[in-house]
């Protein structure tokens, strides 16, 4: 009943799944060491990695497994995505920051889990999957933000994120219930076409469902206002599990936000008068709030959380970029709105590398420092000239500074708003990213014109220099050379719903 | 391949070498930048100049993505940016060598130096909005460190002041750029400069659309250059900054926002130019009459001189305003000028300072005595600075006056009931000599001629009672090597060539400059 090749697209959230599971057992069993596991994580993951980049890239979409699933360029993308993210996460844990007090094995099998759960929320065609997904990945989460349990900061961080989580999520299923209840489905492409070919008025209960919907989604992407978790998390979690956090789960939900609504509810009665002034609304927010706080932030990782926010916000500006409702007519998908997505997955690309080459830093200077303030800082480039570049680079193309990655997202960003007329956005765009400037040169100005506290040199050993290179290489490299990060996200869109899918559908009963 | 690429090869392989070869920092980087400067000359040589145009053209697709505008990597140059391209390549020289050799952190500070020429570099030779835009930009990074690293006073104040002033700038121009390309239809996108040109010419933009394109534009290089009311950030920013810096940024990069008026905005929007000109005049008469005004206020010499350069951006803007042939083209040879007199008067003020200990006027006084060749060096760099007969600004002055007397009144001039407008403004730049002459000389007095201060005269006196007097400015003196005064006698010499043959610049820049859209003769 199925299509053949409904098991080798799947074959990735599989195989990682599988791989947990057996890690987990082994290293129960043989007393592994926590680097010999972690090394087993990451041939694991390059596995997988290896499957997915094999798998057809055709950017037509295929439904399967009964509709619940979809393999479109997004997914494929958002796969290759999560898996390098999972990737740098394992190599952190276990390589660049401070040894855990007890337990390695499971903080660094965990991820891959959280990897599974990311990778099928990123093909989910289905508000069952998604949500089963989400949990996966949320609960993974619970268990990592909490890992150092011994830790004050650490235990706030987790019973935070716990309880906000649990409720976030049980706002997503309250509003998947609406909207199960007043469409008779749960499936996105059915639900899709309940609108657009049935013709069915948007009744107010679905309406209040998909409200529900984005604020547990909100939640996962720090937007304001449910981004109250993400200072206080970021702060008291490992660097390795911030870092995920940060990227990972953004990412996570970015896609399921952009399933939801470009997938399903783009259409003018849903965006023009529901989801977009509402996000509108929030990515102002998100902007002024995320970029404005960080300013006073001491602490380098709660002001990286705020500033987080504040990217979530110009991602949000980009998605709603990509809808189609907005320019009036429904155009080819391939043209205009593809503007938004190829935007936001940029945006992702040069967020992942900024993120992780600050994070790998403050892992690697947690245990040499005695804090992380800014103050701390001071004269680092003598300390260690590659551990401050690796972090001027980061902060300053996350400022959106040419000729950096995090210029050409912001570019991109603004290319979008201009062209789809969003011009108030436009506006906080450009006043925000200015004021984004001010806290971002704080840190730089105490690494190099600070005097250093304490002269002696930082060594690093020879795979963490050649990540810290690597990343160098790739943020200066992927700015100068747009056209490499453009080919990444080639054809990585979601499906074009005027495209018959492969599955048969089922009846609609309304 | 195009030898353009070279001028942005060579710093980047001595920043390369400096970083990764450890080679000496100082040597390596004045060898980059005196080979571009012989690139820089070499190219003007061969360049075509009677016809015009843009030669030395390479071409190379960057970002091509299906449904976003193309972003070309274009490189080429014209009349217009060759005489640029020559002055960073010969202020960047001078610039390394004024810098002392024991600086502290000397390889990045060497490394900062060559990328903000690298970004003026080019930003002087992309033909395409994206290039252009982005070179400029990352030459302000290297502004922050080195005023931040190297600067004085309140560095830190400055500098970030400096930086997110500059970046408000950039960030309204590329809103401005964008909204350009984006005005177009979306088969004809693109952030090519030759390719934009050429489809304007051809379908104009509708007058509105141009108008807000313009005015964005306008504040996005109004704030880079200092037009009046957005010039607040260069005053402090230079006087802070380290005097290499200050004359790569006020003697180069600044000018990146008049060659962006002459090379993009005026041609591609040129209704919204004639709407804005009322707006432009006016404004480039606050720069001669407030920032004048204040100027001779100032107290201090790095303030000064930071105040003078923004008021002499009004000459640039009237030239760029008249929009005729006489006129830009007075305005391109005064942009080289102008960059050689603040680049020799930044350096001077620094080396003063260094030497005397000393940048308050009340303070310093009779310094000729001590050190007569710099007392020479600082009277050519304010004869520059003034206008005097046979040194480049007066070629680019004289120029910009008949410019804006044969400039004939737009019609939202006339609407306004001022038709000699140009007139009116040419003589208020004419003022402006007058006052340029006011505080160059007054400074020249107060720093050089006159007596010593006079707390030090009594106490010499009577110290001088008992053997040896103690000296005002112990270290006071002039050296008499080369190197030291070398570099700016380099730039005094090629003001002082411009300045007797001003044939050789105009032919260089008048045919590229008849060939500018829109352009009266």
């Amino acid at each position: 009943m199925f299509p053949p090749s409904c098991i080798s697209y799947l074959a990735p959230e599989v195989i990682i799944s599988l791989w947990a599971m057996a890690l987990l057992l082994l290293e129960a069993f043989l007393e592994l060491s926590p680097r010999v596991v972690a090394s087993l994580a990451l041939a694991g993951i390059a596995l997988t990695l290896f499957i997915t980049l094999g798998l057809g890239f055709d950017t037509s979409s295929t439904l399967f497994w009964g509709g619940m699933c979809r393999w479109d360029g997004a997914a494929r993308f958002f796969d290759l995505f999560f898996l390098i993210v999972a990737a740098l996460v394992i190599w952190m844990g276990d390589e660049a920051q401070a040894p855990l007090a007890h337990g390695g094995g499971e903080f660094v099998i965990l991820p891959l889990f959280t990897t599974a759960g990311l990778m099928l929320l990123a093909s989910a065609n289905d508000f069952m999957l998604l949500f089963v997904a989400l949990e996966l990945v949320t609960i993974s989460f619970y268990i990592l933000v909490a890992y150092q349990r011994r830790s004050l900061v650490a235990l706030e961080a987790g019973v935070k994120y716990l309880i906000l989580g649990g409720l976030s999520s049980a706002f997503l299923v309250m509003g998947v219930a609406y909207i199960f209840g007043l469409t008779g489905t749960t499936r996105f492409d059915i639900i899709w076409k309940f609108y657009h070919l049935y013709g069915n008025p948007l009744t107010p209960g679905v309406s209040f469902g998909l409200l529900l919907v984005l604020t547990g989604v909100g939640f996962k992407i720090a937007m304001v206002p449910f981004h109250s978790w993400a200072p206080d998390v970021y702060e008291g979690a490992p660097n390795s599990i911030t870092a995920f956090l940060s990227v990972g789960s953004k990412a996570g939900g970015l896609i399921i936000l952009m399933r939801i609504v470009l997938g399903v509810f783009d259409f003018p009665a849903a965006s023009v008068v529901l989801w977009i002034p509402l996000l509108t609304v929030c990515a102002i927010a998100s902007l002024i709030l995320g970029n404005f706080a960080a300013i006073p932030q001491r602490n380098l990782k709660r002001m990286l959380g705020y500033s987080s926010i504040g990217h979530t916000g110009f991602m949000l500006v980009a998605v709603i970029g990509a809808s189609v409702s907005l320019t009036g007519k429904i155009i080819p998908f391939y043209t205009e709105n593809a503007y938004g997505q190829i935007t936001v997955e940029v945006y992702l690309i040069s967020y992942l590398l900024a993120t992780f080459a600050a994070f790998i830093v403050l892992a690697v200077l947690e245990r040499r420092l005695p804090g992380l303030e800014i103050h701390h800082l001071a004269g680092l480039s003598q300390r260690s000239p590659l551990l401050a570049a690796t972090f001027t680079l980061a902060l300053v193309s996350m400022a959106g500074v040419p000729p950096l990655s995090g210029f050409i997202a912001k570019f991109y960003v603004i290319l979008v708003a201009w062209h789809q007329g969003l011009y108030l956005l436009l506006g906080f765009v450009i006043f925000t990213a200015i004021a984004a400037f001010y806290y971002y040169l704080g840190p730089i100005k105490a690494m190099y014109w600070s005097e250093p506290l304490d002269e002696t040199p930082i060594r690093l050993n020879r795979a963490t220099n050649g990540v810290l290179i690597a990343l160098i290489v790739l943020l200066i490299g992927t700015g100068f050379w747009a056209q490499s990060m453009f080919g990444a996200v080639n054809g990585a869109l979601l499906a074009d719903k005027n495209a018959p899918a492969s599955a048969p559908i089922a009846l609609v009963r309304h | 391949m195009s030898p353009l690429l070279a001028l942005l090869l060579f710093p980047l392989a001595a920043i390369l070498a400096i970083i990764i070869g450890r080679f000496p920092a100082r040597p390596t980087a004045g060898v980059a930048a005196g080979i571009n400067l012989v690139i820089s000359l070499g190219l003007i040589w061969n360049y075509p100049a009677a016809q015009g145009g843009y030669a030395y053209v390479m071409d190379y697709p960057w970002v091509a993505i299906q449904g976003l505008p193309s972003i070309r990597f274009h490189l080429g140059a014209d009349g217009i940016s060759l005489p640029l391209i020559f002055l960073t390549g010969i202020v960047t020289l001078a610039a390394i060598a004024i810098s002392p050799a024991n600086i502290r952190r000397s390889s990045e500070y060497y490394c900062y130096l060559l990328l903000m020429s690298l970004g003026a570099m080019g930003a002087f030779t992309s033909l395409d909005l994206f290039f252009f835009f982005i070179f400029h930009d990352f030459a302000l990074i290297a502004t922050f460190l080195l005023i931040g690293i190297w600067g004085s006073q309140n560095r830190q104040y400055a500098s970030f002041q400096v930086t997110i002033y500059l970046m408000t700038g950039s960030l309204v121009l590329l809103t401005g750029f964008v909204a350009l390309v984006m005005a177009l239809p979306p088969a004809e996108r693109t952030f090519d400069i030759v390719a934009l040109q050429n489809y304007i010419t051809g379908h104009p933009l509708s007058g509105s659309t141009q108008d807000i394109i313009f005015l964005f534009m306008l504040i996005g290089f109004g704030i880079l250059v200092g037009l009046f009311p957005f010039h607040s950030w260069a005053p402090p920013g230079y006087a802070s900054a380290p005097p290499a810096a200050a004359m790569l940024h006020a003697g180069i990069l600044k000018k990146f926002a008049i060659y962006g008026m002459i090379r993009i905005a005026i041609p591609m929007l040129h209704d919204g130019f004639n709407t804005c000109l009322p707006l432009i005049l006016a404004l480039l008469a606050g720069n001669f009459l407030y920032a004048g005004f204040v100027t001779i206020a100032q107290k201090e010499l790095p303030t000064m001189i930071g105040f003078s350069s923004i008021m002499h951006m009004g000459y640039l803007f009237l030239g760029v305003a008249c929009w005729n042939t006489i006129g830009v083209t007075g305005a391109v040879i005064l942009m080289v000028g102008h960059g050689l007199s603040a680049a020799l008067l930044f350096g001077l003020s620094g080396e003063i300072t260094n030497r005397s200990g000393e940048n308050r006027f009340i303070e310093l006084g009779g310094l000729a005595k001590r050190a007569p060749v710099l007392a020479v060096l600082f009277s050519f760099a304010s004869m520059a600075s003034m206008g005097v007969p046979g040194l480049a600004n007066f070629a680019g002055e004289i120029m910009v006056f008949f410019g804006s007397f044969s400039a004939v009144p737009t019609s939202s001039l006339v609407m306004l009931g001022i038709p000699g407008a140009f007139i009116f403004f040419g003589m208020i730049a004419i003022y402006g000599t007058v006052m340029t002459a006011i505080f160059q000389l007054r400074a020249l007095k107060n720093v050089f001629y006159g007596p010593m201060p006079a707390r030090y005269q009594p106490q010499t006196a009577e110290l001088g009672a008992g053997g040896e007097a103690t000296l005002p400015f112990p270290g006071m003196t002039d050296t008499s090597a080369l190197v030291e005064h070398g570099p700016y006698v380099l730039l005094i010499f090629a003001s002082l060539v411009i300045g007797f043959m001003p044939f050789l610049m105009i032919h260089l820049v008048e045919p590229s400059v008849t060939l500018l859209p829109f352009i009266k003769t």
